[in-house]
């Protein structure tokens, strides 16, 4: 398991919600990177896959 | 070097995801896709629309990964000149080591996801030019060589040639042509910018072309490589690559940047010249490359239509 950073320092609340708001607005567009990046993948696969059956290449 | 900005006494601000999205030259890789686009446009031959877009995605990430080791490398001088002290780096915004990471990221999944959804020639040109410019240009030949404008544009000359094999899946004389466009477009372009920004570079010691060799040598250089491009972007249309669409549209465009570069190669200017002319030519070098390259998916549609 990771540690946290910010459990062996000591910052006041305004730091730490910044700290905080910055790891949130990351973490949702790497979300949204990864979500595209299966949804892309899985959109190869399925014209792969029709492009073998159909003869196609 | 900077590193992010620190919180408390030991933990350093992440840095924020517009950042890193900075670190991609977002303004560079518009030209990138649009002149990728252009060359998979073009290209003869069909390509479903899914892997289209996987390989203009593929072209962006990897430019953007190349963009990012170019900041990387290039901190310390970007903390030096104006136009670029306030880059996510320079600025301390974020950490150089994050910089390297997304930009090997960037540059390895693009090459990976090219060479899978479409095909291995398009990924292996796309690694190429990568290496051509986080390397190539950026490491050897730009702090080296007056001339790195005119190798390094090899760099930016790569998407439309890796668009056209992602649909073709080979090299022919047609791609090698538009790559040969966007070389020998990119000195002028290049230079023209240089000559109002010279003052930055001349500080960071980056020999660009009017530092070491001076703005006379640099003019007429300018104007000697519109000359030379005029006849390179109508070669396609001799050889019967393009139409009449394409023909035309490249001759009037080409006539008028060798009339602005005449203007800027043949001027002798004061201490105190606002460059209008230079500024001008840089302003249309833009404008030129996108209306040339949107007549070449112009003229390819014509032709699938029939209008010509």
């Amino acid at each position: 398991m990771m540690n946290d950073p910010l459990d062996h320092v000591h910052l006041s609340k305004e730091e730490s919600e910044l700290y905080r708001a910055r790891q949130r607005s990351r973490n949702k567009v790497m979300g949204i990177v990864l979500g595209s990046l299966a949804i892309l993948f899985f959109a190869i696969s399925i014209v792969k896959i029709a492009a073998q059956v159909t003869g196609k290449h | 070097m900077d590193s992010a900005p620190p919180l408390g006494s030991t933990v350093a601000l992440p840095a924020e995801w517009r950042d890193f999205f900075a670190l991609t030259k977002p303004r560079v890789m518009t030209l990138v896709i649009f002149s990728g686009l252009c060359g998979l446009l073009a290209a003869p031959g069909e390509i479903h629309p899914i892997l289209a877009f996987t390989a203009i995605l593929c072209i962006a990430i990897g430019a953007g990964g190349a963009a990012a080791l170019n900041m990387w490398w290039e901190a310390d001088l970007d903390a030096g000149m104006k136009r670029t002290s306030k880059r996510p780096l320079p600025s301390g915004r974020m950490d150089p080591t994050s910089a390297r990471d997304f930009g090997f990221a960037l540059s390895g999944a693009s090459i990976v996801i090219m060479g899978l959804g479409v095909n291995w020639l398009a990924a292996a040109i796309l690694a190429f030019s990568i290496f051509y410019y986080a390397w190539i240009y950026t490491v050897w030949l730009k702090p080296r060589t007056p001339q790195n404008i005119v190798i390094g544009g090899g760099a930016g000359a790569f998407p439309p040639l890796i668009g056209w094999v992602a649909v073709t899946g080979d090299i022919t004389l047609m791609p090698v042509l538009l790559f040969l466009i966007i070389f020998m477009w990119t000195p002028p372009h290049f230079w023209a910018l240089a000559l109002f920004v010279q003052i930055d570079y001349a500080k960071v010691g980056i020999p660009m072309m009017p530092v070491v060799a001076g703005e006379k040598s640099t003019r007429r250089q300018i104007l000697i490589y519109a000359l030379l491009l005029l006849p390179v972007t109508l070669a396609p249309w001799w050889i019967g690559g393009t139409g009449w669409v394409y023909g035309v549209s490249a001759l009037v465009l080409g006539l008028i940047f060798v009339l602005l570069s005449a203007q800027v190669g043949l001027r002798v200017t004061g201490s105190d010249d606002k460059m209008l002319p230079e500024k001008r030519l840089f302003g249309y070098s833009i404008l030129y490359l996108f209306v040339l390259f949107g007549m070449l998916a112009g003229d390819r549609l014509a032709t699938v239509q029939g209008w010509q």
